[in-house]
Formats: C-alpha cells, sequence, structure tokens
C-alpha cells in the first residue's frame, strides 16, 4: 500500500464523520426532543440540553417551551436555536412537515382573542383563519421576559380538532426548573445565568 | 509530516467528542475546566476591549466566510482550477454540515454562567464558525496560494487569524474555550489532508501562469522521471526539455526533447495523462451532445490506449508511405497515468498556414488525400497546424485521430478541409484546379457537400472566418456540380438519453450550487 493510499484510508474516516450526516441543504441530524420535566424531573438528562440553550437563547424569559405527549400523527421534527429565538419544528403525518412552529422570543406582537394561558401568570392571545381547504393561526403565550408563539397551518376539516390535542402535548417549564438541573448536574459548580441576573426578569 | 501530525490531532479530538457524547462526567468535568476560563476572560471586560473583541471575531461570521468562499470560487473558475474547487466543495460542505452533526449530536450548551455578548447559533462543540472559518482559509492556502513561501507566510497569517477569532468568541462567551479548540483542530486538518490527498502539489500546482490547464508542468519530478524514462526505454539521453508549441495543443503537452548525438538533434513528444484522457472523454461527450455520433466518438479508457492508439496510426501511415514523423516509440512514465509519445521534428518546418504555398505544395496535399484514401485511411483532424511544410515537402502531423476504413462522408470531409487549407494562401479556383486531377467533380462535390460548420477543424473555421471570406462559398459555386448539403445531425436513443442525462445533472448542479453561493456557510 503506498503512502497516498495509506493516507486516503486514515482520512475516510475522518471524512465520514463529518460528512456523514452532509446534504445539499447543509441540514443536519434533528437531534433530541426538548421534553418537559414530568413530576418535576426530566425522563433522561439527555433531553434537557435543548431546552437550556434556549434558556440560554431568551435569557429574559421565565417560561421556555417544551413537548410532554404529543398525539398519534405528531412528530418532533427540529430544533433551530440561535440567540434571540428559539425555534421548535413538528411534523404531522396528515398534515405534512413543519405543520406546526413554537418560536420562544423575548417579545411579541400578540393580537386576537385574549384567554387565560395554560401555565400562572401567562395570557395567551389566539386568531385563526379558515379558508375552503386550510385552518391556519397563531396562538400566542405572553408571560414574564418571553412569548412563545404556536403557528400553525392545518386541514380545514380537522384542524380545529388537531390544533387542540397538539397543544395539550406541548407544554412550558419554568426557567428556574432549569436553572436548578444545571446547578444539580455539575454539582453545585455551574449556573444557567450570570449571578447578578435575577431568573426570569430583563 | 505536518499533515501526519494534524491527523494524529483530529483523531485525538474524534476520541474527545466520542468521550463527551458517552460521558455525563466528562462532560461535567469540561464544562466547569471551560468555565474557569471563560470566566477569567468575562472579568477582562471592559467597554473597549469588548468592541476590539467583536472586530477580532468577525472574521467567523456567515458574511465573511461567505466572503472567503466567494473570492475563491471566483479566482478557481478563472484559472479553471477544477480539482481544486472540487475538493474545496467537498471540503466545505462536509466541515459545515459534519460539524453541524457533531454539535447536534454533542448538545453542548454555550458558555453557562456568563453572559454572552455577541450573536451565535445552535449548539456549541464545535464551534462551527471557527471550525468552517478554519477549513475555508486552509482550502484558501492550499487552492488559491501558490507553494513555497507565499503559502509558508500565508500559514502564519491564517494561524494569527484563528488565534484572534478564537480568543474573542471566548472573551464574546460565544465559544467555550474547548468548543473554539477543538473546532479550529478538525477545521485544519480536513481540508490539509483532503488537498494533500485529493489535490497534491506535484500533480496539480497552483500557478498563475498563462497556458492552458491541460499542460503539464514539466519541471521537479516529472522533468526527471521523463529523463530517465526516455533513456531506459529509447535510449534517447535527454539534455533538455522544452514546452513547445502549447497554443496549439489542448489534447496533449508537447515537448521539444534534445538529445545527445554526434551532433546533439532533438525529437519532438508528446507527454499525455489522466487529465488528457478526461479532456479527450469531454471533447467526445460534447460532440456527441451535439451533432450525434460522428462516427467513433467513442472514448478511450486509459492513457494507456490513448498512447498506444497515436504511436499505431503514425506507424500505419508510415506504412501507407504518408509523409509523416518517423516514430521513435512509447515512454512510460508513471504506469497507466502518463507516458510519452516521441517522434521526430522538423526543426525549421512551418505550418502550412504561415508558409509559401505553390503548385507543387498543392499537389502534395491533396495527393496525400488521395493517398490516405486509396489507403482506406482519413487523418479527421486536416488544419493548418498539422500540415508543415518542411524543406519544400508537407508533413502530415498528429494522427490521433486518425481512421481505418472511414465512411466515404469522413474521408469527403478530409478531402474537403485540405482543399480548404491549401485555398487559405491561394485561391479557391487554383486549388480546384490541381485537384480536378487527382479527384473527379462528383468526388469534390460530395466533400464539399459533406464540409461545414463541425466538421471542419475550430482552428481552419477560424482562420477562414479571420480572411472575412466564404472560402466554402467560393468553392461551391467553382464546382461544375453541387450536391445538397449532408446533414452531420444524428439522432439515436444513446444521444436522447445522454442528453436528458446530462440536462438533468445540470438542473441538479445548479440546486446544489445556487444555495452555496447564495447562503451563509453557517
Amino acid at each position: 500500500m503506498n503512502r497516498r493510499w495509506l493516507a486516503a484510508v486514515l482520512v475516510a474516516p475522518l471524512l465520514g464523520t463529518t460528512g456523514c450526516a452532509a446534504s445539499l441543504d447543509i441540514g443536519a441530524p434533528p437531534g433530541r426532543v426538548p421534553s418537559c420535566p414530568v413530576s418535576g424531573s426530566w425522563p433522561s438528562d439527555k433531553d434537557v440540553p435543548p431546552t437550556v440553550l434556549m434558556a440560554q437563547a431568551v435569557p429574559t424569559a421565565s417560561w421556555l417551551p417544551c413537548i410532554a405527549a404529543l398525539p398519534a400523527g405528531v412528530t418532533f421534527e427540529s430544533v433551530d436555536i440561535r440567540s434571540g429565538r428559539g425555534r421548535i419544528w413538528l411534523d404531522s403525518g396528515h398534515e405534512g412537515r413543519h405543520a406546526i412552529r413554537v418560536t420562544l422570543t423575548q417579545q411579541c406582537e400578540p393580537t386576537g382573542v385574549v384567554e387565560p394561558g395554560p401555565q400562572p401568570g401567562m395570557a395567551r392571545y389566539v386568531r385563526a383563519d379558515r379558508t375552503s381547504t386550510r385552518y391556519r393561526g397563531d396562538w400566542d403565550h405572553v408571560f414574564t421576559g418571553g412569548c412563545v408563539n404556536y403557528h400553525f397551518d392545518l386541514p380545514v376539516k380537522t384542524g380545529e380538532t388537531s390544533m387542540a390535542a397538539i397543544a395539550a402535548g406541548l407544554g412550558f417549564v419554568r426557567r428556574d426548573a432549569v436553572a436548578q438541573w444545571v446547578s444539580d448536574d455539575s454539582d453545585g459548580r455551574l449556573d444557567l445565568d450570570p449571578p447578578d441576573k435575577e431568573e426570569g426578569t430583563p | 509530516m505536518s499533515g501526519v501530525l494534524w491527523l494524529c490531532l483530529a483523531v485525538l479530538v474524534a476520541g474527545i467528542w466520542v468521550l463527551l457524547a458517552l460521558s455525563a462526567a466528562a462532560r461535567t468535568a469540561l464544562d466547569v475546566a471551560d468555565h474557569a476560563v471563560t470566566q477569567w476572560f468575562v472579568d477582562l471586560r471592559t467597554g473597549w476591549l469588548t468592541g476590539l473583541m467583536k472586530v477580532l471575531a468577525a472574521p467567523a461570521t456567515g458574511a465573511a466566510l461567505q466572503a472567503v468562499w466567494l473570492v475563491n470560487l471566483v479566482v478557481l473558475v478563472i484559472w479553471r482550477r477544477w480539482r481544486h474547487l472540487l475538493v474545496w466543495l467537498g471540503v466545505g460542505v462536509a466541515v459545515a454540515s459534519g460539524g453541524e452533526a457533531i454539535a447536534v449530536t454533542l448538545q453542548r450548551p454555550r458558555p453557562l454562567g456568563v453572559e454572552i455578548l455577541a450573536s451565535w447559533k445552535g449548539f456549541a462543540m464545535p464551534s462551527l464558525p471557527l471550525m468552517v472559518l478554519a477549513a475555508f482559509l486552509m482550502c484558501t492556502l492550499y487552492a488559491v496560494v501558490p507553494a513555497g513561501h507565499t503559502r509558508q507566510y500565508g500559514k502564519f497569517v491564517v494561524g494569527v487569524v484563528l488565534a484572534l477569532a478564537a480568543v474573542a468568541r471566548t472573551y464574546l462567551a460565544q465559544d467555550n474555550p474547548s468548543d473554539a479548540l477543538l473546532g479550529v483542530v478538525f477545521g485544519v486538518t480536513v481540508p490539509l489532508l483532503a488537498f494533500r490527498v485529493l489535490a497534491p502539489n506535484d500533480a496539480f500546482p497552483v500557478t498563475y501562469r498563462r497556458g492552458r490547464t491541460a499542460h503539464l508542468d514539466i519541471d521537479g519530478p516529472r522533468n526527471v522521471a521523463i529523463r530517465h524514462g526516455l533513456e531506459d526505454q529509447l535510449c534517447l539521453i535527454a539534455t533538455e526539455l522544452q514546452p513547445f508549441g502549447l497554443e496549439g495543443s489542448g489534447g496533449s503537452t508537447p515537448l521539444r526533447v534534445t538529445v545527445k548525438g554526434d551532433p546533439d538533434y532533438v525529437v519532438f513528444a508528446k507527454l499525455y495523462s489522466q487529465t488528457h484522457l478526461r479532456s479527450d472523454r469531454w471533447y467526445k461527450l460534447g460532440r456527441t451532445l451535439l451533432y450525434g455520433r460522428l462516427e467513433d466518438e467513442k472514448a478511450f479508457n486509459t492513457v494507456r490506449r490513448l498512447v498506444q492508439y497515436e504511436d499505431y496510426a503514425l506507424r500505419l501511415l508510415r506504412d501507407a508511405d504518408l509523409p509523416v514523423p518517423r516514430p521513435y516509440g512509447i515512454v512510460e512514465i508513471t504506469p497507466e497515468r502518463e507516458y510519452l509519445v516521441v517522434m521526430e521534428f522538423f526543426p525549421d518546418a512551418q505550418e502550412i498556414g504561415n508558409a509559401e504555398v505553390d503548385d507543387a505544395i498543392i499537389d502534395q496535399g491533396l495527393a496525400l488525400v488521395r493517398r490516405m484514401w486509396d489507403a482506406g485511411l482519413a487523418h479527421r483532424d486536416i488544419k493548418p497546424a498539422n500540415l508543415l511544410v518542411h524543406e519544400g515537402r508537407v508533413v502530415l502531423v498528429d494522427p490521433a485521430f486518425a481512421q481505418v476504413r472511414p465512411s466515404p462522408w469522413r474521408q469527403a470531409v478530409d478531402l474537403a478541409n485540405m482543399m480548404l487549407v491549401l485555398a487559405l494562401r491561394t485561391e479557391p479556383a487554383r486549388v480546384l484546379a490541381r485537384a480536378r486531377r487527382l479527384f473527379n467533380d462528383a468526388e469534390i462535390a460530395e466533400a464539399f457537400a459533406a464540409t461545414r460548420g463541425i466538421t471542419m477543424p475550430s482552428q481552419l473555421r477560424r482562420m477562414v472566418r479571420a480572411q472575412g471570406r466564404d472560402l466554402h462559398g467560393e468553392f461551391v459555386a467553382l464546382l461544375p456540380q453541387a450536391l445538397p448539403r449532408v446533414h452531420v445531425q444524428r439522432w439515436s436513443l444513446r444521444r436522447i438519453t445522454l442528453s436528458v442525462t446530462v440536462i438533468v445533472l445540470f438542473v441538479l448542479a445548479v440546486i446544489v450550487a445556487v444555495p452555496l453561493v447564495v447562503n451563509s456557510p453557517i
């Protein structure tokens, strides 16, 4: 085996490692589901990092979106988290790819009918449009230091009931619960937020 | 040596990633260690230093990386350095998407417990912006910067830029220190090894000299190999190797070789490599797509077969008493990769397009075609560059496209092209009058019915155009009889399938290329 072949054999696994998920749109695997804690603790420690990152994306948010139990046919697609915004994409077997989008931001401009939110101190603004074929709309959840928007685009026939089931499967976790997990996971050596910042405040 | 070092580092980095993916304790330990370093940087934060760090971190932003990529793309396209471009693209896609895949797998948060002062995206390990920056800068060094002092200096500059960007991103808490370090190691290693393996400098040097990309550099190790080959295989001791007539040759690298003797003499050699084989394939594919299969458009599948065919054709024409250079044989430079075809050199010969053409030259040119017809041969590339006038004698060179037992159409094309070449320096009427002594009117009429556009070599077409004359039309007007044009378009299932495949591939390439050009790489 000459040197060039030897080098190729050594390089191939490296390129394979980096290129295994290569796709034309420079995508990546979906990653772990940002799960909600059950009875105060997460099913697996591996489910927390997306929520930690979400908390870092919007350092003011007192609540963070998570997934509790999605109805049959609705699946987690991916997260897209960057400074200032965290997003969760859901697919629906019937309604298609990216049928539901959950977005956390620091602020939003909610409109629509106000309802009590699913968590204390949270208000939900609901607006929906029906066309002959589609049921589209946004639910904005406004709370201290943040806003979580559910955007959906579903078939008109089943849209309303589907959205109610999906919303029931989505949830919120308090920021201090995530901060507590970070602290516990590092035996108290690390914190989620800088020391001079109070949780859930801008 | 440095490649092996970087490879070892990259393997170590991959090992660390595997450990982090498997061990929560390792993750926590690294988080704590990183936090200590990050906190040290955070304690240094001041207004002016933060402003400076934002500037130093700027190379690792989407806009800057896109600018690096686009500049490289333009340079590589202008200089037609396709091999480098392909490796560049491969490395870019592999590093960007591979880095993202690793980040999603490891799911490491951004620096904990500190305020992040600049924008970020996605999980932190490895630092995708620094990894891609390292890869892009290394690609730039190996694809755009010539080897030698310039590249060595470039490596120093790249090192400084990466170090400053890594420090700045750590200061701004965009990355943990280990995210930055491991990202840079991987980002350097992948392009370094990819270019050294897939586009080594010896075979694909980065130069900005003029010349066709098909021409090989005959300096360095290749020069030595050619000299050894000539001596060992043909008993020719070369004292000097010089590129010769590069402007007239796209299919090989022509050389003028001075050979030791009493006195010294010169031979002509054509160096063929896989690059030329690929050129031959693309040329024939292009012709098949544009015109259908114009006889024998099948490409050669090895360099050895390509040179064997040229040497064989030369000997065949010589055996048929045609005035061609004396063949010396073939020299194997690198088995199956590079070969040299060696033949007689005519030191004072002139291309027929530059020589004085009298009746004797016209007669020799026409007799040459007559002889090929009688011997059942066609040259298939009759043009001024392939007809030399040496001591009042016409010599036919470059028989690489020659064909045995060609169709009458192909033979007719040879005749018309020869008459057009001869008329470039004389008059159609004079050439026609001489031609009628060797060919009948029907044969000449058929020749001009068969010859137009693609069937004329591009050099001949260019020279005719440069004269501002319609030589073909002048000949046809002089002919006692005219025949309807022979159509060259040949439709077959193969051509249709090939055309559809090429169109589909082109569309796919555009679909792939547009996001690569328009979108930020991170």
